[in-house]
């Protein structure tokens, strides 16, 4: 009987779509997991308080030379 | 009789319907060829442009996101700066008490100034006054610009002992941070007169 090698040909092709969407897939998913150099060093991150405790001034004033 | 048209239709049949079947078959085979390289041309687009397409996407959108995380942070920080430049605009007058406080320098001339000071505020005698030598500054420049430096002293003074309390006590009260480590007090006898003695060591700080 002759074999028809279209039908594997196709088969084939399904895979290889199957594959390549995986592929795909994957390499999306592995590129947005992966972490890069930060936008900002850790100097830059760290937070700033503008609060200044002014009754050590008062008492500063108070004291002698 | 009847039986012979039937074999004869068996033995016949392939050329009798033989063509259509097989034009049938090659269709058959000729789409799932087509459809197989349509597939497969898919595939190799997928592979060659949508794939680096959608990663530059993914990438892109991921940097945005955290570029935009950060501008916020930044502005955030930028908020505080602003807030803090008018706490510092408001305090400017008050910023030199600091440096009293704390000096760039050892400005040890005006510690013994305020040392004499205080002696003849209190009524005691300064006997003595002696400043050690000031520490190097440490290998580290993280550490140097972090610590404040000390400036050893030690001073002896003499007196009555109310007054030479009150000495301590003024010299709590000093502007200058002060560290005072010991202060110990001991008699003398000098032609028959009985002194009281005080002794005390400590640090001044100063800054960078």
């Amino acid at each position: 009987m002759k074999k028809n090698y279209s039908q594997d040909v196709l088969l084939l092709a399904i895979l290889s779509l199957t594959v390549t969407f995986l592929w795909v897939y994957l390499s999306i998913y592995r590129a947005l997991g992966k972490s890069e150099k930060p936008v900002l060093t850790s100097k830059q991150n760290q937070p700033l308080e503008p609060k200044l405790d002014e009754s050590i001034f008062e008492e500063l004033k108070k004291r002698k030379i | 009789m009847n039986l012979d048209w039937k074999r004869e239709y068996s033995q016949y049949h392939r050329y009798l319907f033989g063509p259509e079947e097989m034009t049938q078959a090659v269709e058959k085979r000729r789409s799932y060829v087509w459809l197989s390289l349509t597939i497969f041309t898919v595939c190799f687009f997928l592979i060659v442009a949508i794939q680096p397409t959608l990663l530059t996407i993914a990438k892109l959108n991921s940097e945005i996101k955290k570029k935009t995380e950060a501008s916020q942070k930044l502005q955030v920080k930028i908020n505080s700066l602003v807030a803090a430049q008018s706490v510092f605009a408001k305090n400017t007058d008050n910023f030199p008490l600091l440096d009293d406080a704390l000096p760039e320098k050892s400005e040890f001339p005006r510690l013994a100034y305020f040392f004499e000071e205080m002696a003849t505020s209190s009524g005691v005698s300064l006997n003595s006054l002696m400043f050690e030598r000031i520490e190097e500054l440490t290998q580290n420049p993280m550490d140097s610009a972090l610590l404040p430096r000390r400036l050893k002293f030690s001073l002896k003074v003499s007196g009555e002992y109310p007054r030479l309390k009150d000495f301590l006590i003024n010299l709590e009260s000093s502007r200058r941070v002060l560290n005072i480590g010991t202060s110990s007090f001991s008699q003398s006898k000098k032609e028959d007169i009985v002194e009281i003695l005080l002794f005390v060591s400590g640090q001044a700080s100063f800054g960078k």
